[in-house]
């Protein structure tokens, strides 16, 4: 696609619209930009991976660089996960090299599939009971000793310090290197694995989940964009315009999710996912 | 864990994300900018790493977008160097020595892009 000034509004609009997106449901923009640049801008989905992979990297690491000031990214928990992400992820971008355009869509769109599930389970659940875990219950004071993971961060919202210890780091270890593959793979964050596990079994607080998810999500994408930049599947001014609106729009995302129902945009961003995983599959053939 | 000592490597970290992604914001923009003004060619394919890394100073639009799509992607590997950096000054050997490994692995997919 020859970039003109029109293509250029139109991208970084896109782009935008992705980052507000990604920001307000708490997951990736890959999960909507691959889909939007396939299906709107009609652009090969290699290099649609390869534009979003980039992307992520953006963005995680602007949102990291806050949550890391903020002390919510557990970053020995990030470090240990990351041997398993970055493998991952270099095996899913060999992988992407191997498969077919419709082949690589079919997988898109089931992934996309299990996003919309989640996304619909998660709308159903007040706040209250997506956050607590019997099993590892959070510390309200602060222990001498986490363990050699554990980590405390202030949370304003409860007006306290919140420490944790880090259970079972197996699991953990095996959903990084699931996300990490998928993300190398399609080009999206990974998180809508890794967080769950990291909460559920793992036992850190949702908070502190997302945000070492998120804290990872930068160097596991970063393995797989130098294949996928190796192999000319990453068009620069296609990326760098997409990247600007992806950050402009996830900074708006940032300020506008505080006033919205994170869970009313969860449903209808759920329904909203069924016609384009159609389209999806219609693209790949099927 | 000493909490003290680590919020240091958070301050650090903190400031070699933000200074990546600024920079390379400024240097997309700027590239942006040029190509369209100019109206220069537009990069369709990116050439292989090994000639980005040859031409990236090289002072015209299409180069800076190079450029700044570089150094998004050195971003996270200088961040995992800072922490191999922190962890080591700490004397956090274990963490210093995982972070190490990110490094390696990354080296490989490094090589791996100049491989094409």
């Amino acid at each position: 696609m020859y970039l003109t000034i029109h293509n250029l509004f139109w991208l970084l609009l896109t782009g935008s619209i992705v980052g507000v997106l990604g920001a307000i449901l708490g997951i990736g923009g890959g999960i909507f930009l691959v889909p939007a640049l396939v299906l709107i801008f009609h652009i090969p989905v290699h290099h649609a991976i390869a534009t979003s992979i980039v992307s992520v990297i953006a963005t995680s690491s602007a949102v990291a660089s806050t949550n890391v000031e903020k002390g919510l990214a557990n970053m020995r928990l990030g470090m240990t996960l990351e041997v398993a992400t970055v493998l991952g992820a270099m095996s899913g971008a060999l992988t992407a090299g191997w498969l077919s355009e419709a082949t690589l869509l079919q997988i898109f769109a089931v992934v996309l599939l299990v996003v919309a599930v989640l996304l619909g389970w998660k709308s159903s659940k007040s706040e209250r009971e997506a956050i607590p875990n019997p099993q590892h219950p959070v510390l309200d004071d602060q222990p001498d000793d986490l363990g050699l993971l554990g980590a405390s961060f202030y949370d304003p919202a409860e007006g306290r310090q919140i420490s944790y210890r880090v259970w079972k780091v197996l699991p953990g270890f095996l959903a990084s290197l699931i996300a990490g593959n998928l993300s190398g793979l399609l080009g999206v964050g990974g998180g809508f694995i890794k967080v769950p596990v990291i909460h559920l079994i793992c036992g850190v607080p949702m908070k502190a989940a997302t945000a070492t998810s998120n804290f990872m999500i930068g160097v596991t994408a970063v393995a797989s964009a130098l294949i996928y930049f190796g192999r000319g599947e990453v068009r620069p001014a296609l990326t760098a315009t997409v990247i600007l609106g992806v950050l402009a729009g996830s900074f708006i995302g940032s300020v506008v999710s505080q006033r919205l129902s994170g869970r009313l945009v969860q449903a209808i961003f759920a329904v909203f996912l069924l016609p384009v995983i159609w389209q999806m599959f219609v693209r790949a053939g099927l | 864990m000493d909490t003290d000592k680590e919020r240091q490597i958070d301050h650090l970290i903190h400031y070699t994300l933000l200074a990546g992604v600024s920079t390379s914001a400024i240097l997309l923009i700027l590239g942006l900018l040029i190509i369209l003004v100019r109206d220069t060619p537009r990069p369709e394919v990116a050439p292989p790493l090994s000639e980005i890394l040859r031409q990236a100073f090289m002072a015209n639009g299409v180069d800076l977008l190079y450029l700044g799509l570089l150094l998004l992607m050195i971003t996270p590997i200088a961040r995992v160097m800072m922490l191999v950096y922190g962890y080591a000054r700490i004397g956090w050997w274990r963490f210093a020595l995982i972070s190490l490994l990110v490094v390696v692995l990354l080296g490989i997919g490094l090589a791996l892009g100049i491989e094409g």
